[in-house]
């Protein structure tokens, strides 16, 4: 007897019958379910670290541009690989679905991994580490130009500078100052953070010898947002 | 009715063969002799095994036959199938197989694809060589030799079958001849 006909009788007498529309659209369903799971997964482990991150820092304005960057590069290179995997010569010894249980299976078993072996912890004391030292640094740039009886001021430009060349200035710790630059002014327009070198002549009024427009407006951002909360205005 | 089902295309059949187990008779019948010379040739197995694989390849696509996308070639779903089926069970029972005696023409016909006229002559000698280099290739090359010189196949049924862009399916056959011809040589 052929194959064929062993085949036949064999479908004969089980009364075997082939899966039901029904079936392959749930298999089909299902492996799909479970693949977009592991991709939402990864996604999600990102946006979450990524939150993580920016919270613990505190880096509002100084990092979500370029984490933000990353998270969405980091989710091209997962999609790209992930193109490349199925398309690649081997993949076609996976069946779908092997491959999405094969995907997830991974990515519990490196979370397992990642809080087993203590990596977690330690990725979470270099972040401590790291949050500290970047306050300190935070604090330092503060406090220098916020002492204008030391001769440093910086702050944000509340109007562009007319004739008489004096202008207002929002500093670090939202107090208006009247500035009365020596220097040339016309480099400066409303909404510009600014450093100045001078002296105070009066109450609220600053004498500014040296202007410079601040270096990376990020910088900014990162102290107002740090000395705007509550607990630390106090200091 | 069997001769009115003997003239129908290998499409038709599946879609008949959903309701009606005689027509995939037919579809088996027809593909019967290719597949096990298929197995055999990219497994060495000896016959015994080669029909375990191939019914079991059967049962398979019986079963799925409503899987089957009209947009391919039923030749090429039901290759692939069955090369995945091969690889399968070549994994599964390594130890155990016994690599079978197979016809050298085969082997023959494939070497005069790779090989220039002076080369020729010595086929018959070589072709036991080729038999045994075939099997201890990587299954990828071996595959696609297989399919493109022993099963004829074109590069697109190729790209089917082992699911690999076309381009690479010539790319693949180029290494698998290079290969080949390398260790012909040594």
């Amino acid at each position: 007897m052929s194959v064929s006909e062993d085949v036949l009788n064999k479908i004969k007498n089980d009364n075997v019958k082939p899966y039901s529309n029904l079936w392959v659209k749930f298999s089909k369903f299902a492996s799909y379910l479970v693949l977009a799971t592991g991709i939402t997964m990864i996604i999600i482990a990102a946006g979450i670290a990524a939150y993580n991150v920016i919270e613990s820092f505190s880096l509002v304005s100084m990092i979500i541009v370029p984490v933000l960057i990353a998270v969405i590069f980091a989710i091209f290179v997962f999609i790209i690989l992930f193109q490349k995997i199925v398309k690649s010569d081997e993949f076609y010894k996976f069946a779908r679905f092997k491959f999405a249980g094969f995907l997830l299976g991974l990515i519990i078993a490196g979370g397992i991994i990642w809080n087993v072996s203590g990596a977690a912890k330690a990725a979470d004391i270099a972040l401590q580490e790291n949050r500290q030292y970047c306050e300190t640094m935070k604090k330092a740039v503060y406090v220098k130009w916020s002492s204008p009886e030391e001769g440093y001021l910086a702050g944000e430009v509340q109007e562009k500078p007319v004739s008489p060349q004096t202008f207002t200035l929002k500093d670090l710790r939202r107090h208006i100052w009247t500035i009365q630059p020596l220097v040339e002014v016309n480099f400066i327009d409303r909404g510009n953070t600014v450093k100045l070198q001078g002296e105070i002549t009066g109450p609220s009024v600053f004498r500014a010898n040296h202007i410079d427009l601040w270096e990376g407006k990020m910088w900014f951002d990162l102290l107002d947002g740090y000395y705007s909360t509550p607990e630390i205005k106090q200091e | 009715m069997e001769n009115s089902l003997e003239n129908k295309t290998d499409e038709q059949l599946v879609a008949l063969s959903i309701e009606n187990s005689s027509a995939y008779l037919i579809l088996m019948k027809r593909y019967e002799g290719k597949l096990i010379s298929y197995i055999r040739r990219i497994s060495g197995f000896a016959v015994e095994d080669a029909q375990d694989v191939l019914q079991d390849t059967f049962v398979s696509v019986y079963l799925n036959l409503r899987k089957f996308n009209n947009e391919y070639k039923f030749s090429s779903w039901v290759y692939r199938i069955t090369h995945n089926k091969t690889i399968s069970f070549y994994r599964k029972y390594k130890k155990r197989i016994v690599v079978a005696e197979e016809d050298n023409n085969a082997f023959v016909e494939l070497l005069s694809g790779i090989t220039n006229e002076e080369e020729r002559l010595t086929q018959e000698v070589l072709a036991d060589k080729v038999k045994s280099e075939i099997l201890n290739m990587d299954v990828r090359y071996k595959s696609v030799l297989v399919l493109r010189y022993m099963e004829n196949k074109e590069y697109n049924e190729i790209s089917d079958i082992l699911k690999i862009p076309v381009s690479n399916v010539g790319v693949l056959i180029n290494r698998a001849k290079k290969l080949l011809k390398d260790k012909l040589n040594t």
